[in-house]
């Protein structure tokens, strides 16, 4: 019996770490081809208003989708995906994952899932949701 | 790129002067002058409107004489014809000059193109490009003097 | 936004000028060009000019000042080119002349004003001729963010950009790896549910219709990315062609807690090979402004 399939309304997610650094923001820069200063160049960083290099919002919506998916392996796809970004991750301090199950499709082909990063200091830097279905990946 | 002004020079093929393309000088930091700068204002007073010369400096206050400039760095002046003629100047811009900071300048022999002229005297024309950038290595500008070197009639 | 005055076939003409003594010098040595036939009469006569020579630069500086002084404060060149056709003799009496022969709008920096420059000497032949781009900044107000500017120059509503990316393997794994995702990618496998991010042309900077933002005399407190959505109808797979076409829904405005917020809002629709949809995503950049401090003096210039 998989996660997706025994989930209920409330089950939790379990929790990842990441730490970032500035040689990971490169390579996400380079992966999403997004090469704005803001997340690599400190000097640049400041002249735009923050306090220092930050962690790109695609960046902590894609760990928090990679909590999703393999929470869901095999078993689901993610059909939707909504990050809203209310707080800035500075580079180097630990990003917390957590996920829970927001509802259940009445058939328990699909779910809603509530997905937030936490900074350092243990506030919501992030909130997501996203929508797991079993079937119906078009081909 | 090439000076609008005359568009009828072809890229040269002729060895004496193609072994100079791509020649590059050395790397130069340089910075805007304030009193240079001012003292070639007062050289216009009366011809002018002066606030014109108050706002922020462009690669042609900087660099007033790019032929000169690429020379100074060290390029050869090309003399293979009868004489050597200045054959005017293109700036462009894409950033502001650094007022509070020096910036770097690399001169190079871009190109060489010939044309005839009316009475069917050769036209040299050497490209002395000077490429500007910001310490952060973003592009400020370009500026290129033009140097001919035309035959004289016989 | 200010009607702009400009217009093809405009000319402005100088009242004649004469370059002195006084003037050379002075070039001289802001220029430091001391070579001696442009100030010593018996080198000049030696060189076989009749008096000592302007330095053809002093004549194309007059020209960009001229230029500059007609099209208003804040004009620019971007693109000047100049050619010296005769030498002109200090004290003799010399005017210029200016024609506009196009305009072009720029949005987000103003317009683009093409032109022709020359000095003319008292016998009319043309001594110094010149060509120019000139940009002329659209008026805008100091503590204003320019919205119409801004709505003007991401189309909106309209198509914004079309762009067509092939997803290679390499390009997966990258940004698996990226994510701390480890494990092989092949041909054919899905991509994680945020590649959309990589194949957003805004992101990508293969549309940048607004970066004119970035270059605004106003302090900027902060910003990026407010909200990522998409919607799928199936993962991205590596083999994909995909054509985005990008469309800006919503350009506006909102006081926040550090600054004056600017939203802008795009729409992406993902199409395969065959135009069949993959996916939507809708997402929406702030960028944060102070517009309580004053600005920069003289502004900010490209």
């Amino acid at each position: 019996m998989s996660a997706f399939s025994t989930a209920v309304a409330g089950t939790e997610l379990p929790s990842a770490v990441h730490v970032t650094s500035t040689a990971q923001l490169v390579k996400y820069a380079g992966g999403a081809y997004d090469y704005s200063g803001i997340h690599y160049d400190q000097d640049y960083a400041r002249s735009r208003g923050f306090s220092g290099v930050i962690v790109h919002g695609f960046l902590k919506a894609g760990l928090l989708a990679r909590l999703a998916s393999e929470w869901a392996g095999d078993d689901a796809w993610v059909a939707s995906f909504t990050a809203r970004y209310v707080g800035v991750d500075v580079v180097g301090a630990p990003i917390v994952c957590r996920g829970r199950v927001d509802e259940v499709s009445a058939d328990a082909a699909s779910l809603t899932l509530e997905l937030w990063t936490e900074n350092a200091d243990g506030a919501v830097t992030t909130r997501a949701r996203a929508v797991l279905r079993a079937e119906g990946k078009q081909n | 790129m090439s000076s609008r002004l005359q568009s009828d020079f072809i890229a040269s093929a002729d060895e004496r002067v193609t072994t100079f393309v791509g020649v590059v000088s050395p790397v130069r930091l340089v910075r805007v002058n304030e009193h240079a700068r001012a003292v070639s204002a007062e050289s216009m007073q009366g011809i002018i409107d002066l606030r014109t010369a108050h706002t922020p400096p462009r690669l042609e206050d900087v660099c007033p004489d790019p032929l000169v400039f690429a020379i100074e760095s060290g390029l050869p002046r090309i003399r293979v014809l009868d004489r050597q003629i200045d054959g005017g100047s293109s700036w462009r811009n894409l950033r502001p000059v650094p007022i509070d900071d020096s910036f770097y300048a690399v001169s190079q022999i871009s190109a060489v193109d010939e044309r005839h002229t009316a009475t069917g005297r050769l036209m040299m024309r050497a490209h002395y490009e000077t490429r500007f950038t910001t310490r952060r290595g973003e592009l400020i500008g370009t500026a290129i003097g033009y140097s001919l070197d035309v035959e004289v009639a016989s | 936004m200010t009607e702009l005055t400009w217009q093809a076939g405009q000319t402005w003409a100088s009242d004649p000028f004469r370059p002195s003594l006084s003037s050379v010098v002075r070039w001289a040595a802001g220029s430091d060009d001391f070579t001696a036939f442009h100030f010593d009469p018996a080198v000049a006569t030696e060189l076989g000019h009749a008096g000592p020579v302007v330095h053809g630069t002093w004549k194309a500086s007059v020209l960009r000042h001229q230029i500059l002084g007609w099209l208003g404060d804040d004009a620019y060149l971007t693109e000047f080119d100049v050619e010296y056709r005769r030498a002109d003799i200090v004290g003799e009496e010399l005017r210029s002349t200016i024609e506009i022969s196009g305009v072009a709008d720029a949005p987000g920096l103003g317009h683009h004003v093409t032109g022709s420059a020359q000095i003319v000497a008292s016998d009319d032949s043309v001594t110094t001729s010149a060509r120019f781009v000139a940009t002329v900044p659209p008026t805008r107000s100091d503590n204003a963010l320019p919205i119409d500017e801004l709505k003007k120059a991401v189309r909106l509503g309209d198509i914004a950009g079309q762009v067509t990316y092939r997803i290679d393997v390499s390009d997966v794994r990258r940004f698996r790896e990226s994510l701390g995702m480890e494990g092989e990618v092949n041909e054919g496998d899905d991509a994680p549910p945020t590649f959309f991010a990589a194949l957003d042309p805004v992101e990508r900077r293969d549309i940048n219709l607004d970066s004119f933002l970035l270059d605004l005399p106003i302090p900027m407190t902060g910003g990026g990315n407010a909200t990522n959505e998409v919607e799928y109808v199936r993962p991205f797979r590596v083999g994909d062609v995909v054509t985005v076409t990008t469309r800006y829904t919503e350009v506006y405005e909102k006081k926040g807690s550090r600054g004056t917020l600017l939203f802008r809002v795009r729409v992406n629709d993902f199409t395969d090979a065959q135009g069949a949809p993959i996916a939507q995503s809708r997402c929406s950049h702030v960028l944060s402004f102070d517009l309580s401090s004053s600005p920069a003096a003289g502004g900010q210039q490209r």
